[in-house]
């Protein structure tokens, strides 16, 4: 059942462009079929609707869990096909729902830095997420995203309609790490390859 | 959030507090004036100078090398001190989300807000709450994680699942900076097994 999802979808693209003019590059990097992990830099509010109404799949956002705090986002945020991670602790079942979805052929978007820019630059990504991507061995789409800091940047109250660009960046495949040891040797080429690849999406 | 939580301190000439507003910020100490300018970038207003446009990274950067924490909060003999009002929602409980059956993951319950006031030394960060309450005193080697969350510092301190502290009058990346700082001189001079490794990018952690 989408139904949900999908009327959010529509409502958002009604939405989005009251609040910026976006624009996506490369949508075809993301997989018509099996899983796919999306790893994008976090410059606003607005980066989970720039992507989730621009990619033809469904796709799953890794959430703080602070979010669901409220009981009405507690019942909306799953039907959007949020999940919580809480973000103060290593989240061991944050993992598994995400490693869960990728199993089942399904899409998620995780934010790599794991919170929002606070000066509109990409921040150092985060070995957890890093390590996900390592063990699940699935496609990993580089997300950047550029303009949506200058329409409300993380210590303002208020939007601006600005520019935003969406790029998706050519599917990275690093196979599936199972051993541990193995995972951590791969961990500093993997950051480098992909921090570099959002660097690269990024203006 | 306020300009003034990310511009806690002036740029220019380190002055600190800075006075503020919800998109401006100005120095009491050199006058120059800060207000969010078009696309996310920062006017900066000097009298006798036209507006310099700069981005908030290179303000950021600029603020990072002035280097150290805040000098009001170091006492003369180089110890960390400083202190706020503060009101505290302690994290005792974690509940599980379900979805159509399927466990998404755990969500924290907030306590109560409780007001008091939050003090930060060489060694240790205290909560003070009203009178009649009990004082909680966490160890700075034992803090698991720190890290700002829209507006407020989560931290992780032993026996609670997480204590989030919202700041009326002060700044949450301030505390978040001068949390890091105190934090890592802390264990360099417990000169911890291990030292310091990553837990999350931005968290000092064992
Ligand atoms: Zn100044």
């Amino acid at each position: 059942m989408s139904l949900y999802y999908h009327t959010g979808r529509l409502l958002a693209l009604t939405v989005v462009p009251v609040l910026a003019r976006v624009r996506v590059e490369d949508a075809h990097h993301i997989p018509d079929q099996g899983p796919f992990l999306i790893l994008s830099n976090h410059q606003s509010a607005l980066d989970p609707l720039c992507i989730q109404t621009r990619t033809r799949r469904i796709v799953h956002s890794m959430t703080k869990s602070t979010q669901f705090s409220k009981p009405f986002f507690r019942w909306l945020l799953p039907r959007l096909r949020a999940f919580p991670t809480r973000r103060y602790k290593v989240d061991p079942h944050a993992v598994r729902v995400t490693l869960r979805l990728l199993g089942a052929g399904e899409g998620v978007c995780i934010y790599a830095e794991g919170e929002r820019t606070w000066t509109g630059e990409l921040q150092p990504l985060r070995s957890g997420t890093i390590r996900v991507a390592l063990k699940a061995g699935v496609p990993v789409i580089p997300c950047g995203i550029s303009g949506a800091f200058r329409s409300r940047p993380r210590w303002s109250g208020t939007f601006r309609r600005t520019d935003v660009l969406v790029r998706f960046g050519e599917p990275i495949h690093f196979g599936a790490h199972d051993d541990r040891a193995e995972r951590e040797r791969a961990l500093p080429g993997a950051r480098a390859r992909l921090e570099g690849a959002l660097r690269e999406l990024t203006t | 959030m306020p300009f003034w939580h990310f511009l806690y301190r002036c740029p220019e000439c380190g002055k600190d507090p800075v006075l503020g507003d919800e998109d401006a910020v100005h120095c009491p100490e050199c006058a120059a004036a800060f207000e969010r300018g078009k696309d996310g970038a920062i006017r900066i207003l000097r009298s006798g100078h036209p507006p310099e446009v700069r981005t908030a990274a290179s303000l950021g950067h600029q603020i990072e090398a002035l280097g150290g924490p805040i000098p009001r909060a170091v006492t003369e003999n180089g110890e960390v001190q400083y202190r706020s009002r503060a009101v505290l929602r302690r994290v005792l409980r974690e509940v599980p989300l379900r979805y159509r059956g399927k466990l998404k993951g755990f969500f924290e319950v907030h306590e109560e807000p409780e007001e008091g006031l939050l003090e930060l030394s060489d060694e240790t960060l205290t909560f003070h709450p009203g009178e009649g309450k009990e004082q909680l005193r966490w160890s700075l080697i034992d803090l698991r994680s720190i890290q700002t969350s829209s507006g407020s510092v989560q931290i992780t301190p032993p026996e609670l699942e997480a204590a989030v502290f919202y700041f009326p009058e002060d700044s949450p990346r301030r505390w978040e900076q001068l949390l890091f700082y105190a934090v890592r001189r802390a264990r360099e001079r417990a000169e911890e097994e291990g030292g310091m490794e990553e837990l999350q990018s931005r968290t000092p952690s064992r």
